[in-house]
């Protein structure tokens, strides 16, 4: 599902998830306090993971003495409850872009992780309902820019600014070819 | 390769407008002209006065040189255009088949050529067809609000109409069908989910394989996507053809169906997007495999 050369999939691969270790690491210190410290991450901290390291530090490492793995994951902002909720209440009031650049790339790699269908019911929806919006205002940018809603424009993540242009592309090049001579 | 990404998964409206111009008119010659025997099918030989059949862009050609007058098509006349236009307005929820595949490019065609031919003034019957034309964009759009991952049935749209909502439906249901695959349990196996993905991908390969796949396949695929699409929009309504007719782009209305052939309608409906690898039908696999080898030769300079 990850490509290595889509500029996406490593942005989204950078989205840091909140972590607990469940272990001692020594020497490793500076990733929790951003300074160069040469102390341990003690068992129980808790750390902002990027997806690849968290990924890979909370499947690895699974044993008969350590059954959680190296660390604990738990919801990353963008899928706590709240906005969930927000999401659920009207889709197109969210700033999906406030929260993750890469909301929905994000949410895939989160859903490939955890499986949660409630979670990816929601998100499916909202994906649906905002990408009916954002067709509208693709197809009709002029007035869109003009209102209020132009606001909306700005909180589409970066999977939405892609569908954005493509359709803003398609409906443009039909009306260019219309108005030419033929 | 060297394509622009947009035009890598759909048409622009003038390529549109070039595959429309094989479709056939009949006109009336001016003039004598000898047969001219060509790849695509014989030119018929012409006596003034006696009507024939000649692909749009003969009867272009031979209209800018007023050597013969264009009939047009029964759908383009006014009546025809008003019954036509009355229908779609009373049904909000399908198109209606009165028009053929290519009616906005020939209409275009028409209009721009041959203004003169026309039984009625020029600016009636663009003033129908714009009408019409807005009249279905509101169906399309509303069509749009039942985006699933799967299955986007829309019957009796024109070439040029699908061509305009193409790459944003292609995308969007794209990114549904990756979310969906996330899914667990039973309904995974609906959807297409290709674990192998990155295997395929050799690790001297210069390029990403997916993009230089897919730009291949769809450049060769154009012409017989789009006949499918027409044969099967010829044949008129929904659910009279075989599966594979049915797969195609050949419904009315916007309607979820059995997933199980799921990936074949949606193949044929839709170019994929670029993103879009399933490749578990014999014909695909052979494609890719022929593409592959001859990318790999290619590669290794032979």
């Amino acid at each position: 599902m990850n490509n290595y050369y889509d500029i996406d999939d490593i942005l989204s691969d950078g989205q840091k998830i909140p972590a607990v270790f469940q272990l001692t690491v020594p020497g490793m210190g500076y990733l929790e306090h951003g300074r160069n410290t040469n102390t341990d991450i003690k068992e129980g901290a808790r750390i902002e993971l990027p997806l690849w390291m968290a990924e890979i530090l909370a499947i690895g490492g699974i044993s008969d003495e350590l059954p959680t793995g190296f660390i604990t994951v738990s919801t990353p902002a963008p899928f706590s409850n709240k906005v969930l909720n927000a999401l659920s209440a009207d889709p197109a009031n969210v700033d999906l872009r406030g929260q993750s650049m890469q909301f929905y790339k994000f949410a895939e790699r989160w859903l490939a992780m955890t499986g949660d269908d409630a979670l990816l019911d929601t998100i499916m929806d909202t994906f649906k309902a905002r990408a009916a919006i954002v067709n509208d205002h693709a197809h009709n940018t002029r007035s869109a820019l003009m209102t209020d809603r132009s606001e909306f424009l700005g909180t589409l993540d970066d999977t939405e600014i892609k569908l954005f242009k493509a359709a803003q592309e398609a409906s443009k090049d039909l009306k260019k070819w219309t108005s030419m001579k033929k | 390769m060297a394509l622009p990404p947009k035009q890598v998964g759909t048409f622009i409206p003038s390529e549109i407008s070039f595959l429309a111009e094989n479709s056939f008119v009949t006109i009336i010659p001016r003039q004598a002209m000898e047969s001219i025997a060509l790849i695509g099918g014989a030119i018929p030989s012409m006596r003034p006065m006696r009507r024939i059949e000649v692909p749009i862009w003969v009867a272009v050609l031979l209209k800018k040189q007023s050597r013969c007058n264009i009939v047009p098509p029964d759908w383009l006349s006014e009546e025809n255009l008003k019954i036509t236009y009355d229908a779609e307005a009373a049904n909000m929820t399908r198109f209606s088949a009165n028009l053929p595949w290519e009616w906005v490019e020939v209409g275009e065609l028409i209009l721009g050529s041959a203004p003169d031919d026309l039984s009625s003034p020029p600016h009636v019957i663009r003033n129908l067809l714009r009408d019409i034309r807005e009249v279905r964009q509101a169906k399309a759009r509303a069509g749009l609000k039942n985006l699933n991952d799967s299955y986007l049935q829309l019957d009796n749209v024109g070439a040029m109409e699908l061509n305009e909502i193409r790459s944003f439906v292609t995308m969007a249901m794209n990114q549904l069908r990756i979310m969906q695959s996330t899914r667990e349990g039973g309904e995974q196996q609906d959807v297409d989910v290709e674990p192998d993905d990155q295997d395929d991908d050799d690790d001297d390969d210069v390029l990403p394989r997916e993009s230089y796949d897919d730009s291949m396949r769809t450049a060769t695929s154009y012409q017989d996507s789009y006949d499918t699409a027409r044969d099967s929009s010829r044949l008129g309504s929904e659910f009279t053809g075989t599966e594979d007719n049915r797969a195609s782009i050949n419904s009315h209305t916007f309607a979820e169906v059995r997933q199980n052939s799921i990936q074949n309608r949606s193949r044929s409906v839709l170019p994929r997007a670029p993103s879009y690898t399933d490749d578990d039908d014999a014909e695909d696999a052979d494609n890719d495999m022929e593409m592959d080898e001859t990318y790999l030769n290619a590669v290794n300079g032979n």
